[in-house]
């Protein structure tokens, strides 16, 4: 058994300096080492605050100067709509994301000011589609509508829904699950009683992933909650890494 | 190499079985029935008991939703059922609705004919809209105090209903009834550790925190661990996730079974 975290982040220095205990990649590192996890995707506070730009910089930078990190650590990469040109054209982004070994794609349009539809963001997750490159959607910064809404548009992409909130969410979670092939769920906030097995036993095992959501919340409890879910050992394995590590081959 | 934490046989052990015998699990929190809000997995007696035994859950101390909400249509029966049915596991706090005085009086009247199935009362202030300092409480924290039972309260910090400075009014005047304050006043740790710190009959317990880096590292540097009772508001929360979150805070093995069980099993001794 090892673990792939598929929520992790947001790390580095904030403009506020928080959160603080992930500076760099290196507490993360050791975080891992605490948990028992081996594998995690990351993304940096910089990329929401400061833009795509220096975001995306950073982490790279941070990855190439760390060769254990590189190793462990799977960049998510930040966009924004290409038809202003600032970013490049939609296959330069997808071509720039991919020499890069970012596996995974972190959107904020809220904060960035741009609207999750086919006119601003099409040509992109088409190419996304394409390659087979998920887009994480946070519930809890856009809200269950707007997830929605996405999935209608862009029924194809691949996505990874992060921060479901504590309240159980098998009403919002499951219809896309079922209605949509290439939606996947982490675990982070999924700690309603038996609802891992009760998932697996009615969608089946393929479709949630690991996830901490570190740093607020700690490695360690999900672990346990899937290590001594009333699945099989086979399906475990798919949650605590095999789902992501598929995901990932692109 | 270990998971969830280094260094610990007990963390080790709980890996490998799911359940440690010297370590049985004592859920001072937990609800039952449907919630209009949430599908649960397991929402009833027979589906929580088969999870709970995975999890070498000694007893759950629960509230049902139904006499938290329902209050007028159903009083404590469907509790009190569950209870029966099961009493190796099960155990029931009287539901208090400030809302239904009446229901207060005649469910107090019976809870001395309800023990051991009954270990004490549940208030909800933050979700009734009604402060603990409120007269509504009184007849109920009187009925505690005489016959030193614990109260389960919600806190949460800043909660005009039920936040520190309101649980600070009350509890000097109710010296022999054990407070729990669930959620230990989420999330303002220090407030939490030090009320309990502060009065030996406050006990903070931790449902919703257990997997919140630090938090609970935070209270047993406060008020101690001997201070800190473990629960999961099943069906709410998941077993395993809440003792996963118990291991993974830097915290002694101690501290741990202190958490878990030795704290509960001395509140729990005149009922079991
Ligand atoms: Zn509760």
């Amino acid at each position: 058994m090892h673990f792939f975290d598929a929520n992790c982040g947001p790390y580095g220095l904030s403009e506020n300096n928080v959160p603080t205990i992930f500076p760099t990649v290196k507490e993360i590192l050791a975080d891992m080492d605490a948990a028992g996890v081996e594998k995690t995707t990351l993304w940096h506070i910089s990329q929401k605050e400061m833009g795509w730009a220096l975001g995306n910089k950073l982490i790279v930078k941070d990855l190439n100067e760390n060769p254990e990190a590189k190793k462990r650590i799977s960049p998510s990469w930040c966009v924004v709509p290409t038809v202003t040109g600032e970013q490049g054209s939609a296959e330069q982004v997808v071509k720039e994301m991919l020499a890069a070994n970012a596996g995974t794609v972190r959107i904020f349009p809220e904060d960035h000011r741009w609207e999750l539809y086919p006119a601003a963001i099409g040509d992109l997750f088409r190419l996304f589609t394409e390659n087979h490159i998920p887009v994480y959607l946070s519930v809890k910064a856009m809200g269950w509508d707007k997830i929605y809404r996405t999935m209608y548009m862009f029924p194809d992409l691949y996505v990874i829904i992060c921060d479901c909130g504590l309240w159980g969410p098998d009403r919002r979670i499951r219809p896309l699950l079922v209605n949509y092939k290439h939606t996947y769920f982490e675990t982070s906030e999924y700690w309603a009683a038996g609802s891992i097995a009760d998932t697996v036993h009615a969608i089946g095992p393929d479709r949630l992933l690991y996830g901490s959501g570190a740093p607020y919340y700690n490695r360690g409890s999900m672990m346990l909650a899937i290590q001594h879910a009333d699945i099989s050992d086979e399906a475990k394995e798919l949650i605590a890494h095999g789902n992501l590590e598929r995901l990932l081959q692109h | 190499m270990s998971f969830i934490r280094q260094n610990s046989k007990l963390v080790d052990e709980f890996w490998e079985k799911g359940i440690v015998e010297s370590c049985p699990i004592y859920d001072m929190h937990g609800h039952m029935g449907e919630h209009y809000a949430i599908y649960f997995a397991a929402p009833n007696a027979d589906e929580m008991v088969t999870l709970m035994r995975r999890a070498n859950v000694a007893k759950l101390c629960f509230s049902h939703h139904f006499s938290l909400w329902a209050t007028p249509h159903v009083g404590q029966a469907p509790a009190l059922e569950a209870a029966r049915k099961y009493p190796d596991i099960l155990r029931f706090y009287c539901s208090i609705n400030p809302h239904y005085p009446d229901q207060i009086k005649q469910d107090l009247a019976k809870v001395g004919e309800w023990i051991p199935y009954c270990v004490g009362l549940k208030f909800l202030p933050d979700y009734h809209k009604i402060p603990v300092s409120d007269p509504a409480y009184k007849p109920a924290l009187d009925f505690a105090e005489a016959l030193h039972l614990p109260i389960l309260i919600h806190t949460w910090n800043g909660s005009p209903y039920d936040g520190p400075a309101v649980l600070r009014d009350v509890v000097p005047h109710y010296p022999h009834v054990t407070f729990m304050c669930a959620h230990c006043f989420n999330n303002n740790w220090t407030a939490a550790g030090e009320l309990a710190k502060d009065y030996p009959n406050v006990y903070i317990e931790l449902t919703s925190v257990p997997g919140t880096r630090g938090a609970i590292e935070k209270m047993v540097s406060i008020c101690g661990s001997e201070k800190i009772l473990y629960g999961t508001d099943m069906p709410w929360f998941d077993e395993h996730q809440g003792i996963g979150g118990v291991l993974a805070a830097d915290i002694s093995d101690d501290d741990i079974h202190n958490i878990l069980h030795r704290n509960a099993e001395k509140i729990l001794a005149p009922f079991l």
